[in-house]
C-alpha cells in the first residue's frame, strides 16, 4: 500500500534531481520549487496546510536527493522542524511551508534564564547555515525543556557557518543573552525526541539513496573496466565484495521500510535506532568499497563516487551517530526485558 | 515483531500459543538445551502438527495442503522454532514433496505424499558426493536403465539423517556425456533396497547427523523416476529456488539470542559484550525486516531472484555470530563440553548440560555456512544472477 504512495513521490523527486543537475551549494530558487512541490508540508496535516502524510513518506524523496547529493536542508525543515511546528500549532507554519522562511531545530547546551533569555552553544546545526530562524531547545529554570524561537539576526546570537566534508554548510550557534520567544508552555522533551527520531530515519534514507547510486556506479564500472583482457567484474574476489555491498544495501532498505511502518507506534524509536546502526555500517562498507573498486578513478572528482562517499560520511552524525543509537537501542531493549 | 500486519500478527500468536500448549515438554526441553534428538522426537512433533493441519500447509489444496504463501509459512516455521520446537526436517515435507506434486505422476503422489505429511515416512536427500559439493553438477552416481528398473551405483555424502531414513531422493546420472547438468535424473530410492549401505560420518560436534550412503548395484523400479529422465537438474533447481526463501532461521536466532542474554546477564556488566549482543539483536531485526521485504515481494508475484541466496548467507552468518558470543561467555568457564551430557546417559553436574548444549550449537553452527550451497557459492550466484557480473 505504501509503495503505491511512494512510487509517484519517488518519480517526482527523481525528475527534480535530474533537472537540478550538479548542485553547487544551497539555492533559494530550488528551495521555492521544493516548496511548490508540496514537500515541505508533506508530513503536516491538511488542516494546517500540508498534505496530511507522515514523516516516513518523505523517504522516497530524500532518497532521491541523497542520490543527487542536493544540499537543500529538506530533512531539517520538512522532516523535523515543520512537523514540530505543526504539533505545537505555530503560526509560523504557512511561511515555512511556502518556502519563504527556513526554520530548523537546534539542540545543544542551552539554558533559558528567568527572564526567558537564552545562553549556551549548539554545535553543528543541520540546515543552520540557511535558516532564517531557529527552534531552540533550552533547559528552563524549572528543569523542563522549553522550545524557543530565535531570529537569526537576534542580538547576542553568533552564527558561525562552516563547510562540512560533503560541501554542505552547517552552523555553530553561540547564544549570549539572546531574546527568545517561548513557543510551548509544557515540557518539550518528548516532542523534540520524536522530531529527532524522524530526522534520523530520513538521514538513513538519504544515505540509502546515495548508496544505491554508488552500487549502480560500481557494478557499471566492474562490467566495463578491463584489465588482463577481461572486465574486472569477472574476478571472484571483486564479485563477492560487490555482493556484500548489495546485501548491505538491501538490509538498509529493509530496515528503513520496517521503521517507516513503525511510525506512530511505540516501536518507532527502536526501529529507527536499528536503521541508523545498520545504515552507518552499510555506508562505511559501500562507501569505501565503491572507491576501492573504482581504483584511482574513485579518487577523481570527475566521477560522482567521491561526492557520494563524502555525503555518506557527513550523514553519519546527523541526528545521532551509530554509537548513540546503539546505546539507545540497548536502553530500550533492557527496559522491554525488565 | 515489527512489520507484520494485524492478520499476520494474530497468526503468529496463534502458532506461539499452539506450541506453548501442544509441544511435548520433553521435546521442548531437549531442543532448548540443544540435546540429542531421536527420530521419534521429530516424528512425534510432526504428528502433532499434522493433527492441527499444519504439516505441509504450504502445499496446494489439491495435494492436501492449505495453499499457504511463503510469508505465512515463514511466520509459522519461525514461531515454532522460537518456541523450542524441533527443526522441521525439510527433506520430505519441503524438499521432495513439491517435486513430487509438481513433476510426479498421480500414482507417485498417492504413494508418497500421505506418508510425508503424516510423518510416517522419513526422507533424506542424496545430492552431495565426495567430489561433488559446490560443483554439484559433477556428481558421478550412475543409474543405468535396465528394462523396468535402474541399476544404481555410487556414493552420496553428508547425507543428513540417512541412518533413520526410509527413503532417499537422489540425483543420479542416467546419461553420461554432454554438459554436467544434462543427463541427471531425479530418483526415489527405498533405503531398505539391497545394496544400500549407510556409514556414519563423525563430526566435530560429536553427534551423528551426517552419513555416507553407498549404492552397490541397487535396483530401483523405473516407476520411481520423477518427471522425465535427464531433467533432474531442473527439478533440483526448482526445489532450491522454492525452498530457500524461508532459509533464514530467524526463529532459532531468537531462541539462541534469548539464551545468550539470559546467560550474559548473569555476568558482571561488560560494556563491550553488551554492545555486541545489542548488535546481534539489531542483526536479527534486520534479517526479519529483509525477510518481510523479500517474502512480500514473492507473494506479490515477483519472479524469484536471488532473495533465497541472500537469506541463506545472512541467516547463517547471524547464527554463527550469536554462537560466538556464547563462546565468549563460556570461555571464562573453560568452554565445558562433554558430548555425553547431551544424551540421557548423563549423570554428572546439570550445569554441564546447559554449557555443552551451547558449545554443541557453536560447533554444529560451523556447518551452516557450508551446507545447502556454501556461502561462497551463494555469493557467486548473486554476483552473476543478481548483479550481472
Amino acid at each position: 500500500m505504501r509503495e503505491e504512495l511512494w512510487t509517484p513521490l519517488r518519480e517526482s523527486a527523481t525528475r527534480f534531481v535530474a533537472e537540478a543537475g550538479a548542485a553547487d551549494g544551497f539555492d533559494r530558487a530550488r528551495w521555492r520549487r521544493i516548496a511548490a512541490l508540496g514537500w515541505l508540508g508533506l508530513a503536516v496535516s491538511e488542516e494546517q496546510g500540508g498534505s496530511g502524510l507522515h514523516i516516513c513518506d518523505l523517504v522516497p524523496i530524500v532518497e532521491s536527493l541523497g542520490a543527487g547529493c542536493l544540499p537543500e536542508p529538506l530533512i531539517a525543515v520538512a522532516g523535523v522542524a515543520a512537523p514540530l511546528l505543526a504539533r505545537i500549532g505555530s503560526d509560523l507554519l504557512p511561511a515555512v511551508l511556502a518556502g519563504e522562511r527556513i526554520v530548523v531545530l537546534a539542540c545543544g547546551e542551552v539554558r533559558a534564564d528567568n527572564a526567558g533569555f537564552l545562553h549556551g552553544t549548539v554545535v553543528a546545526v543541520t540546515g543552520g547555515a540557511e535558516a532564517d530562524m531557529f527552534l531552540l531547545a533550552a533547559r528552563r529554570p524549572d528543569g523542563a525543556v522549553g522550545l524557543f524561537l530565535v531570529l537569526r539576526d537576534a542580538a547576542g546570537l553568533t552564527v558561525a557557518v562552516t563547510r562540512s566534508i560533503d560541501g554542505r554548510l552547517f552552523a555553530d550557534l553561540v547564544l549570549d543573552n539572546v531574546k527568545a520567544t517561548p513557543l510551548h508552555a509544557a515540557d518539550a522533551t518528548s516532542l523534540i525526541d520524536t522530531a529527532l527520531v524522524g530526522g534520523a530515519l530520513l538521514t538513513v534514507a538519504d544515505a540509502s539513496g546515495a548508496m544505491d547510486a554508488l552500487l549502480i556506479d560500481t557494478i557499471g564500472y566492474l562490467n566495463t573496466r578491463k584489465q588482463f583482457g577481461q572486465p574486472i567484474g569477472s574476478f571472484q574476489a571483486l564479485q563477492h565484495r560487490a555482493v556484500d555491498m548489495y546485501l548491505a544495501l538491501e538490509e538498509v532498505k529493509a530496515v528503513v521500510e520496517a521503521a517507516a511502518g513503525a511510525e506512530g507506534s511505540g516501536a518507532f524509536t527502536a526501529a529507527v535506532a536499528t536503521a541508523k546502526v545498520v545504515g552507518v555500517r552499510a555506508a562505511r562498507r559501500i562507501g569505501r568499497e565503491a572507491i576501492q573498486m573504482h581504483g584511482g578513478m574513485g579518487l577523481s572528482e570527475e566521477l560522482r563516487v567521491g561526492r557520494l562517499f563524502r555525503r555518506l560520511v557527513a550523514g553519519e552524525a546527523h541526528y545521532g551517530d551509530a554509537d548513540a543509537h546503539l546505546s539507545r537501542f540497548i536502553t530500550l531493549s533492557r527496559s522491554e526485558a525488565a | 515483531m515489527d512489520g507484520l500486519d494485524n492478520e499476520a500478527q494474530a497468526f503468529r500468536h496463534e502458532v506461539l500459543e499452539f506450541c506453548r500448549d501442544h509441544l511435548p515438554a520433553d521435546i521442548r526441553r531437549k531442543v532448548e538445551l540443544h540435546l540429542e534428538l531421536e527420530r521419534d522426537d521429530y516424528t512425534r512433533w510432526q504428528k502433532v502438527l499434522h493433527a492441527r493441519g499444519w504439516m505441509g500447509a504450504h502445499w496446494p489444496r489439491q495435494h492436501g495442503g492449505q495453499g499457504w504463501g511463503p510469508r505465512k509459512r515463514w511466520i509459522f516455521e519461525q514461531a515454532c522454532m522460537e518456541s523450542g520446537a524441533p527443526w522441521l526436517i525439510p527433506m520430505g515435507v519441503a524438499y521432495v514433496a513439491p517435486v513430487v506434486y509438481t513433476f510426479g505422476t498421480v500414482s507417485q503422489q498417492q504413494r508418497f505424499l500421505p506418508g510425508i505429511q503424516s510423518g510416517d515416512d522419513f526422507w533424506c536427500q542424496g545430492y552431495s558426493e565426495p567430489n561433488a559439493g559446490s560443483d554439484l553438477a559433477s556428481l558421478k552416481t550412475r543409474a543405468e536403465p535396465a528394462g523396468d528398473h535402474y541399476i544404481v551405483n555410487g556414493q552420496k555424502m553428508w547425507t543428513t539423517y540417512a541412518q533413520w531414513a526410509d527413503w532417499i531422493f537422489c540425483l543420479a546420472r542416467t546419461n553420461p556425456g554432454g554438459k554436467p547438468q544434462q543427463g541427471l535424473s531425479f530418483l526415489l530410492i527405498d533405503m531398505r533396497s539391497p545394496g544400500v549401505t549407510v556409514r556414519p560420518i563423525r563430526t566435530i560436534d560429536a553427534m551423528h547427523h551426517v552419513n555416507e550412503v553407498f549404492f552397490d548395484n541397487v535396483r530401483v523400479p523405473a516407476e520411481n523416476l520423477v518427471g522425465e529422465e535427464g531433467k533432474g537438474w531442473d527439478y533440483a533447481k526448482f526445489l532450491l529456488v522454492a525452498e530457500r526463501l524461508i532459509a533464514a532461521e530467524t526463529g532459532k536466532a531468537r531462541l539462541l539470542l534469548r539464551q545468550l542474554k539470559a546467560v550474559g546477564h548473569k555476568r558482571p556488566a561488560h560494556d563491550y559484550f553488551a554492545r555486541r549482543v545489542a548488535e546481534a539483536e539489531i542483526d536479527l531485526r534486520t534479517l526479519e525486516a529483509v525477510c518481510h521485504r523479500l517474502l512480500g515481494r514473492a507473494e506479490g508475484g515477483a519472479a524469484p531472484g536471488v532473495e533465497a541466496n541472500m537469506l541463506k548467507i545472512r541467516g547463517t552468518e547471524l547464527l554463527q555470530k550469536i554462537n560466538e558470543l556464547m563462546i565468549d561467555v563460556l570461555s571464562q568457564r573453560g568452554v565445558p563440553f562433554d558430548p555425553l551430557a547431551l544424551t540421557p546417559r548423563w549423570n554428572g553436574a546439570p550445569s554441564i548440560i546447559e554449557d555443552s548444549g551451547m558449545v554443541f550449537e557453536f560447533l554444529h553452527g560451523r556447518a551452516t555456512t557450508i551446507w545447502g550451497g556454501s556461502n561462497e557459492i551463494q555469493r557467486t550466484i548473486i554476483a552473476k544472477q543478481g548483479l550481472g557480473l
